[in-house]
């Protein structure tokens, strides 16, 4: 009896397996695309960087340059303009993200730890700032700014990258904080710890992914940000990456290796922060992960 | 080595009062624990000695200072927790020097206690992991050593064992009680296993709602119990508890009349509970000239050395013991010897022991 039904069996093994390396090969054709059309304006990026602008727009278009090309990098490397875009970009983005640690992890101890009249209300009070388009501050804080007296400096742009950074970080951090048991605590008060000596002893090596990635994110939002750095700087030597590469566009002409070689070192730092603390990000955006 | 006093303790949470006037006097070297069910109060009590709750009315004194006032860190205790609360980025070693460390100990001398206590607890080959790879047995161990080399005064031990496994749950508590009797120090530790409150206390202190039910040592609890809850709570399977009537030769339990003595207070007609214990209910062929009564055996739980005989007697369900030899037949009517001598009497109204 056996004998008769196992061929029909085997072709139905056959027709199933047939079908699940159908299912595969589409999911893979499917992924493949998706990921060409995320990376090729990065591949396009690099390729038109390292050709004279000249051959910027040759007909068929090449991915792979003639000869490689190195003047845009040797001449945006050189001039001092460019390196100070870099520094500003660099400056704000760590201040910012300094800072926003600091204030932020503090803040979010108080909401995670303490009950005090009018937590909630200041809590949904932070989370709702997020909600109100940027675009919309552009003008009102151009205005607090320039009476501030921060127009046109740095601090004017830290200051502002704050604000934004802020509720993120209180927010990101009061979720991880939220995650360690308060177990911890009362043993590192019995232990002999002051409040802030839990925070800084007990809780922050804890909670070390959710810093990073709150760190990782806010510099982000930091050295990309354009239209804020645009707005509230106005002289050479206060602009940033992303308002520099901007500025090429008129200024001199349509230099596309130059602009496109900038562009590459401006995104250099991004990526490799990424890359660093990828593992960090992916395991702390699914925070819960940290246990006794 | 402190004695504590513990005098008119009163806890409100809002306006909700969850202790109501606890006294307790522990003596030095007294191992006390308080138990009773989830809600009851002890964990609170245990925390507002340890600091962590603040106290709303009544004293705590450790040794001669009322330290009420006072922060964890000033009151001279060390505490144990449910999930251990060991600091999972420090290593075992750091873990226990931590304490020391803040209070800036020279670095030899904290060196000498940890290896001295990590020796004592066999956790010497585990000093440089972190609690992440450790079992749930030693990470155990680790928050006992982190107590340890405090040397304090008191130990808090709130349900230290109630995260692990039946087998690991029996060592522990041996070793917990070995630590005591080789470190001799003020104990209170916290549990709602009874069994555990048996065998670790010189003093047990039965909780309910907030107020103490009843205090002593186990003996006194186990044979003594004073209520109809510290009867029912303590003892595993627990207390057969009977609604029963008093008639002059006995108590009549439904149908069935059991001649026994009853205490002189008691008149023919009063409504009564009364209590007995499963050991003391056996096969009546065991226990010659004792009351007995033939019930109708419904299910047997065989335990290895003895057999839990499960019957009805009119409304109530009671469970009686034989040896685990013993050959019953559930379904049958079976003859069983009541030990009314080791009966206890409740009064129904007020839940009191009648005497």
């Amino acid at each position: 009896m056996s004998d008769i039904v196992q061929p029909a069996q085997a072709t139905q093994a056959v027709n199933e397996e047939r079908r699940r390396r159908w299912r595969q090969a589409a999911i893979y054709a499917a992924l493949a695309l998706v990921t060409f059309v995320m990376v090729f304006p990065i591949l396009w990026m690099i390729s038109v960087s390292l050709k004279p602008t000249t051959e910027t727009f040759s007909l068929p278009p090449r991915l792979l340059p003639e000869t490689f090309h190195w003047d845009g990098y040797a001449k945006v490397l050189t001039d001092p303009k460019f390196r100070s875009f870099l520094i500003n970009s660099y400056v704000v983005g760590l201040a910012v993200t300094a800072l926003s640690l600091v204030i932020g992890t503090l803040a979010a101890f108080g909401f995670s730890r303490y009950r005090f009249f009018g937590d909630r209300v200041a809590k949904l009070f932070v989370i709702t700032t997020q909600m109100v388009p940027t675009i919309t501050l552009l003008i009102p804080y151009f205005g607090v700014i320039v009476f501030l007296g921060l127009y046109d400096t740095l601090w004017g742009l830290i200051l502002t990258y704050l604000t934004f950074a802020l509720p993120y970080s209180i927010v990101m951090m009061n979720g991880y904080l939220d995650t360690i048991p308060k177990d911890f605590d009362e043993a590192a008060t019995i232990d002999g710890c002051t409040p802030l000596g839990v925070l800084v002893r007990v809780l922050l090596p804890v909670a070390l992914p959710g810093i990073i990635s709150t760190a990782v994110y806010t510099f982000l939002l930091a050295w990309n940000e354009f239209l804020f750095a645009l707005a509230l700087t106005r002289s050479m030597d206060m602009r940033t990456v992303p308002v520099g590469i901007s500025m090429m566009v008129g200024e001199f002409g349509l230099k596309w290796d130059e602009m496109m070689a900038f562009s590459v070192i401006g995104s250099l730092p991004v990526l490799i922060l990424f890359m660093l603390v990828q593992r960090f990000v992916v395991g702390g955006l699914s925070a819960g992960g940290v246990k006794g | 080595m402190s004695r504590i006093e513990i005098r008119n303790l009163v806890k409100m949470y809002g306006a909700h009062q969850a202790l109501h006037g606890i006294d307790i006097s522990i003596q030095p070297g007294e191992f006390c624990v308080l138990v009773g069910p989830s809600g009851c109060g002890k964990s609170t009590t245990l925390r507002m000695v340890a600091g962590l709750e603040t106290i709303s009315g009544g004293e705590i004194a450790i040794g001669e200072r009322v330290v009420n006032g006072l922060r964890p860190k000033e009151r001279g205790i060390a505490m144990v927790f449910q999930n251990y609360a060991l600091y999972p980025a420090k290593t075992v070693y750091n873990n226990m020097a931590f304490s020391l460390q803040l209070s800036r100990m020279p670095k030899p001398e904290i060196d000498r206690r940890v290896r001295e206590v990590a020796d004592i607890l066999e956790l010497t080959p585990l000093l440089e992991r972190k609690p992440g790879a450790l079992s749930g047995g030693q990470r155990q161990r680790v928050a006992m050593g982190r107590a340890i080399v405090r040397d304090p005064e008191v130990f808090l031990f709130d349900e230290p064992l109630s995260n692990l496994d039946a087998k690991l749950r029996g060592q522990m508590r041996a070793e917990i009680k070995r630590l005591h009797q080789r470190l001799q120090n003020t104990i209170i530790y916290v549990t709602h296993d009874q069994v555990e409150a048996m065998t670790l206390a010189d003093r047990i202190v039965i909780m309910r709602d907030g107020k103490i039910e009843q205090q002593g040592t186990p003996d006194a609890i186990f044979h003594d119990p004073d209520t109809v809850f510290v009867a029912g709570f303590m003892g595993s399977p627990p207390m057969n508890l009977v609604d029963c009537m008093v008639t002059p030769t006995g108590l009549k339990l439904g149908d069935s009349e059991i001649a026994c003595a009853t205490p002189d207070g008691l008149r023919a007609g009063a409504r009564v509970i009364c209590g007995i214990r499963p050991d003391d209910i056996r096969p009546a062929a065991d226990q010659p000239g004792r009351a007995t009564a033939t019930v109708p055996v419904d299910l047997i739980e065989q335990l290895g050395t003895e057999k839990l005989v499960h019957f009805r007697a009119g409304q109530h369900s009671m469970i009686g013991k034989t040896g685990g030899r013993v050959d019953l037949a559930e379904g049958a009517p079976h003859p069983l010897a009541f030990d009314m001598a080791h009966a206890y009497f409740f009064d129904p109204d007020t839940e009191r022991r009648i005497r």
